[in-house]
């Protein structure tokens, strides 16, 4: 439905997106993920015709954005982020005017206009005059005129942005709903709603595609960041456990992350959950467990890491799979389009020091004394129990 | 075409409920009107005369032809693209030009409103037992209609240039003043008789054009063809200063 | 759609820019549709491809379709410049009024034939410009419009050729009005003037004693006469038929006036022979009492032609200011004709008998038709005296006395100018005939197929003395005419004059004004301020 191959877009010096290819087919559901600044309005404005792109091209149902500019406009309900709408007109109004815009007779303009409305939860506003509504209901009146003729391909600059959050779950559920019947493409940098809403991902980083598929894939391809967490009394022999521990199918290894007052800390990076696993081993060497938990990084995670250029991985610990990744890219590339991994650019290449040192020294820091090294990361609250127990079992 | 009907038909309800055509209307009145009365004064009641005056004939006639259109105008993309309404637009499945064309229209036929107050005169005039004449009163509406429709299409491309109304405003007032004052070029250069751009000038000035036939009653197809020309001039000027902000 | 510039169009699918490229093409694009406007423009200004349509209830921007068709065939564009002043009192309005429709006939007539027509509206109180411009035109007087096409000029007088003025009478306060108003006429007939390329010769007679051409002291001279027929374009010199014993080629008009010897019978051979082969001729009888009548005399080379001169003065009585009517004086040998007395229909006299104008002739002989006349000639008398008018006969002294005698005289009316039109009785004659294009002269030419050659003309004065110095001036549009119908230029037209549509609202009725002042300020803004605060109300968020 939407083909774009090697969009760029340059404002003079500054360049905007560069070399974007991506392809949606019909029916699909993508969310555009990106901090502000990474070209989601710029590539949404090519492709509802109102910008051209420097080079590159991009196709909407078959036609070229710029060539066959208006056939195109004709299959898209385009939401700008600004929400355009005539202040000074009554809602219904605003809504004859985009049925007369994209030709619709009156009758199917008197058909269409309560049905949309009805959609877009704002149907008891009609009569209102646009500049007297308030914020959410610009973005349900905005969603209501890009529904209007019915488009193909909806387009989508952030239409839940300066909702209330009651009114941010009832849009998520529209969007659902919409997603069934038409091709959706929707930027947001609000990643529930993505998360909720969009089965595929393009999250894009400084005008180019960070990553690409859906959120199983991309937390799965990207994330290797799935861990197993242990945290028990394995005595003396810390050696010991981290062999049992390796020895268990599907463990690829086993950080130690040393001691937390009497407890000592495993991590296990791996793909599938192996909770049971690890718990039958404990049981069996009657290790005490305080915690054992399977962390799977979330979107926003991944998201906030290629935002903020992280490295994928904790900043505590080595990241010896880096080259195991580096070999799996390669080959995902050379799969269906509809999976494209391009994490090798923004996650391995540019790791700028000065962040990483500044995420380092904020997350770790010993406070109490009595503490004996355990760290604790500021930015998560106190456990509970935390510094009133470990004096306790210290004593 | 539709779309630019459709355009029209929008920009004519916004003209019309906002507050500033009607102050814009009401002053543009009264002002015409005490102009009109004196002129009847003026010229000893001689209907004609004063018809020709209030359309055309008169300095006041221009001053409101060089101020209303701007003052109409300057709104219309500057506002918009402030507003981000205009993104609306020129995603929407009509052409740039026919969203410029909707727009000159609207511009236009408020003018067009504000001269057939002249209509109302004449029946008033009729009233009192000297009717003037009608065709050239005709004329007159129509020639000042294009007129308008000239300086308004000025007005657009100069509110497509900018982004704020006010300066928009400014700069399609000096623009409109400077068409009107094309022939003076030449006396200021002292250009001899015959040279090509003196005859040039020459046809480019609007008042006589405008005098020469539509205030005494004459259509001349070349003054229509004049006017006609040149504000499909403007509009295609004002269309790519619209295309210009997509890729600018 | 967007970009219609190639660089964007083309390389299928991918494209590049920069936006100055763009910029460029933009400004290209537009210097071409700049180009193409000014085409248009100037398109639209070719007189084939232009239409202009008279809107108005009058036709008030039309010119009478018979001067457009003059304008129309004009060889060549025609400079059409105003000098113009205010009058004096009385006749500051008047003239102001003629002054003002002139301005705008010459108006209409620009606008409809931009191409044709320059009109030049001259600043009077630019004095140092409009001095030289004025010498330039021979101009001695201002309120005068001034047709020129190249060397061709034709001066029109506002009070004379223009508009006739009603003086009024000062003694009832009755103000000076409009009488008629001729600019379309005048306007035309100078138009005809300068686009006809000839300048027609006339030769006046020498060696017999006849009045001088270029005598401006006396006033019997026609120092005057000449000047004025060389402003309207006609070229006048002598000719003595004595010495030169043929007629030389280029001369249209020959003129005898007031001869005091008599021609040599080879002369009036050769003369004659000039005008049946459609020559033109202007005669007057002489003024030399024992010259009249005589073989050699004008009244005989008229009487070969058909016309003969009755001896003795026409004399009329004048009216004594009392009702009563005196005789027996001097003034009553110069009679003057106006109305009836002037032929209607001819050329000559037509234009006087409408515009009323009136010719004074001292000592005018009778003339009457006498003895053959050319085959076909048409006679018309062209003025005849009153019917009150006698013809005084001399009495023994030489001079009447001014008295009606019952015995022996005869009653008026008599012809006292005639004019004779025949073919050329040599029809070979006449090749070079197309100067007559464009005026309607031929009128009184017996038939349809003569009018290709040039017809004779022959004009018999009985009154000499009208063309001189002295009361030319009182007589010179007759005279004028007679000339330029001699030279074949009486261009008549009678064009109607235009209409001024005025529609006066009557400002003493002070409800008018009242309903104007309340519809102007309060009904129609009220109606917007009103429909505002409607709109606003129910618009309001």
């Amino acid at each position: 439905m939407i083909t774009v191959r090697d969009l760029t877009r340059r404002f003079g010096p500054h360049t905007a997106i560069e070399g974007l290819s991506f392809h949606l087919e019909r029916g699909e559901v993508v969310g555009f993920l990106g901090p502000n600044g990474a070209g989601k309005s710029t590539t949404m404005r090519i492709l509802s015709g109102y910008l051209p792109a420097t080079s590159g091209s991009a196709e909407v149902a078959g036609f070229d954005v710029l060539r066959n500019s208006l056939e195109v406009r004709r299959r898209i309900g385009y939401l700008p982020e600004s929400v355009p709408l005539y202040a000074e007109h009554r809602v219904e109004e605003m809504l004859e005017f985009q049925g007369r815009l994209h030709g619709l007779s009156r009758s199917e303009r008197r058909a269409r206009i309560p049905r949309v409305l009805e959609r877009a939860g704002i149907a008891d506003r009609s009569r209102a005059i646009i500049g007297a509504l308030s914020r959410g209901q610009r973005q349900r009146v905005g969603i209501a005129v890009a529904l209007l003729p019915d488009p193909e391909v909806l387009i989508l600059d952030e239409p839940t942005s300066g909702l209330d959050p009651i009114q941010r779950l009832e849009m998520r559920k529209l969007l659902v709903e919409l997603g069934r019947e038409h091709t959706v493409l929707l930027s947001s940098h609000i990643l529930p709603e993505i998360e909720a809403v969009c089965p595929r991902v393009i999250i894009l980083s400084k005008g180019s595609i960070a990553a690409d598929g859906t959120q199983d894939e991309l937390v799965r391809k990207l994330g290797g960041g799935a861990r197993l967490r242990l945290e028990a009394l394995v005595g003396p022999d810390v050696a010991t456990a981290v062999r049992l521990l390796k020895a268990l199918p599907g463990v690829v290894e086993v950080r130690d992350g040393g001691r937390l007052g009497i407890h000592h800390v495993f991590e296990l990076p791996c793909a599938q959950d192996l909770r049971e696993d690890v718990g039958a081993l404990a049981h069996a060497k009657r290790w005490a467990i305080r915690e054992l938990s399977w962390q799977r990084p979330s979107l926003e995670q991944l998201f906030a890491r290629i935002a903020l250029d992280l490295p994928d991985d904790p900043p505590s610990t080595v990241s010896p799979s880096t080259a195991s990744r580096a070999e799996e890219s390669p080959a995902s590339a050379s799969r269906t389009t509809l999976v494209q991994l391009d994490v090798s650019a923004p996650l391995s290449t540019s790791q700028p020091a000065p962040a990483a040192a500044a995420a380092q020294g904020k997350i770790v820091y010993n406070l109490n004394p009595f503490d004996m090294g355990a760290s604790r990361d500021l930015s998560k609250p106190k456990p509970i129990d935390g510094p009133a127990a470990s004096p306790k079992e210290d004593a | 075409m539709s779309g630019a009907w459709t355009i029209y038909r929008r920009e004519l309800a916004g003209l019309f409920f906002s507050p500033l055509a009607w102050v814009l209307l009401c002053i543009a009145l009264a002002f015409n009107g005490f102009f009109f009365v004196l002129s009847v004064k003026g010229f000893g009641g001689d209907v004609l005369q004063s018809m020709s005056f209030l359309l055309g004939g008169s300095y006041t006639f221009w001053m409101l032809v060089v101020l209303l259109p701007p003052l109409l105008t300057m709104r219309m993309f500057s506002e918009e693209a402030r507003t981000g309404v205009l993104e609306f637009l020129l995603t929407a499945p009509v052409s740039d030009f026919a969203v410029v064309l909707g727009k000159l229209l609207a511009a236009t036929t408020l003018l067009a409103v504000l001269w057939s107050s002249a209509f109302l005169y004449g029946l008033a005039l009729a009233a009192l037992g000297t009717p003037p004449d009608w065709a050239p009163l005709v004329s007159g509406v129509c020639g000042a209609t294009l007129v308008s429709a000239l300086f308004c299409s000025v007005g657009l491309a100069i509110s497509a240039l900018c982004n704020t109304p006010l300066l928009a405003a400014f700069f399609a007032t000096i623009a409109n003043a400077a068409i009107l004052s094309l022939p003076f070029v030449d006396a200021l250069l002292a250009l001899p008789p015959g040279s090509p751009l003196r005859v040039a000038l020459g046809h480019a000035n609007v008042i006589t054009q405008f005098q020469a036939s539509f205030v005494v009653g004459a259509l001349d197809t070349k003054h229509v063809l004049f006017f006609v020309v040149w504000t499909g001039f403007f509009s295609f000027v004002a269309t790519r200063v619209l295309e210009a902000r997509r890729w600018w | 759609m967007v970009v219609r510039t190639p660089a964007l169009a083309g390389r299928g699918g991918t494209l590049a820019w920069s936006r100055s490229s763009l910029l460029l093409q933009v400004f290209g694009v537009v210097g071409l549709m700049f180009l193409g406007a000014v085409l248009v423009t100037y398109l639209g200004t070719l007189p084939g491809l232009r239409r202009r349509f008279d809107l108005t209830a009058v036709g008030s921007n039309t010119l009478d379709e018979r001067l457009a068709e003059l304008v129309v065939k004009l060889p060549e564009p025609v400079l059409v410049e105003v000098f113009f002043r205010p009058f004096d009192y009385p006749l500051t309005r008047v003239g102001a009024q003629a002054q003002g429709r002139m301005s705008q006939l010459l108006h209409v007539a620009r606008n409809q034939f931009p191409d044709q027509l320059k009109v030049r509206e001259h600043d009077l109180a630019d004095v140092a410009k409009v001095s030289v411009r004025m010498k330039e035109l021979g101009l001695e007087e201002d309120n005068v419009v001034v047709v020129t096409r190249g060397k061709h000029k034709v001066v029109l007088r506002l009070l004379r050729d223009i508009a006739r003025i009603d003086p009024g009478n000062p003694l009832v306060e009755s103000e000076p009005t409009l009488e008629a108003f001729r600019g379309e006429e005048a306007l035309g007939v100078a138009l005809l003037r300068v686009s006809i390329e000839e300048t027609p010769r006339i030769v006046f007679t020498v060696g017999h004693g006849e009045r001088d051409l270029f005598d401006v002291e006396k006033p019997l001279g026609l120092g005057r006469l000449h000047s004025a027929l060389v402003a309207d374009g006609l070229r006048a010199d002598r000719w003595d038929s004595s010495a030169d014993p043929s007629v030389p080629s280029d001369v249209r008009v020959i003129a005898i006036v007031d001869p005091q010897q008599p021609f040599s019978s080879a002369e009036l051979d050769v003369i004659e022979r000039f005008v049946q082969d459609g020559g033109r001729l202007l005669v007057t009888t002489t003024g030399n009492a024992a010259l009249f009548g005589q073989p050699g005399s004008p009244e005989a080379l008229a009487a070969r032609l058909g016309i003969g001169a009755r001896a003795g003065f026409v004399a009329q009585p004048i009216p004594d200011g009392f009702g009563g009517w005196r005789m027996g004086i001097e003034q009553c040998g110069t009679i003057v004709v106006a109305g009836a007395g002037l032929d209607r229909r001819h050329p000559v006299t037509e234009s006087l008998w409408r515009a009323d104008e009136r010719v004074g002739l001292p000592n005018a002989r009778a003339l009457v038709p006498e003895g053959i006349r050319p085959q076909n000639s048409v006679l018309v008398d062209l003025l005849r005296s009153p019917e009150a008018s006698w013809r005084d006969l001399p009495q023994s002294g030489g001079r009447g006395d001014w008295r009606f005698d019952q015995r022996g005289e005869e009653t008026g009316p008599f012809a006292v100018a005639m004019a004779l039109a025949f073919p050329p009785v040599d029809s070979d004659f006449g090749s070079d005939s197309g100067s007559d294009s464009g005026s309607d002269s031929g009128s009184d030419s017996p038939s349809g197929a003569q009018s290709e050659r040039r017809a004779a003309r022959v004009i018999a004065l009985g009154a000499s003395d009208v063309l001189s110095n002295d009361i030319l001036a009182r007589n010179r549009d007759f005279v004028m005419n007679v000339f330029n119908w001699l030279a074949q230029r009486d261009y008549r037209l009678v064009i109607r004059p235009r209409e001024v549509e005025q529609r006066v609202l009557d400002l003493a009725n002070t409800s008018a004004l009242t309903l104007l002042n309340v519809l102007a300020f309060g009904v129609l803004p009220g109606l917007c301020a009103v429909l505002g605060v409607v709109v606003a109300f129910a618009r309001r968020r």
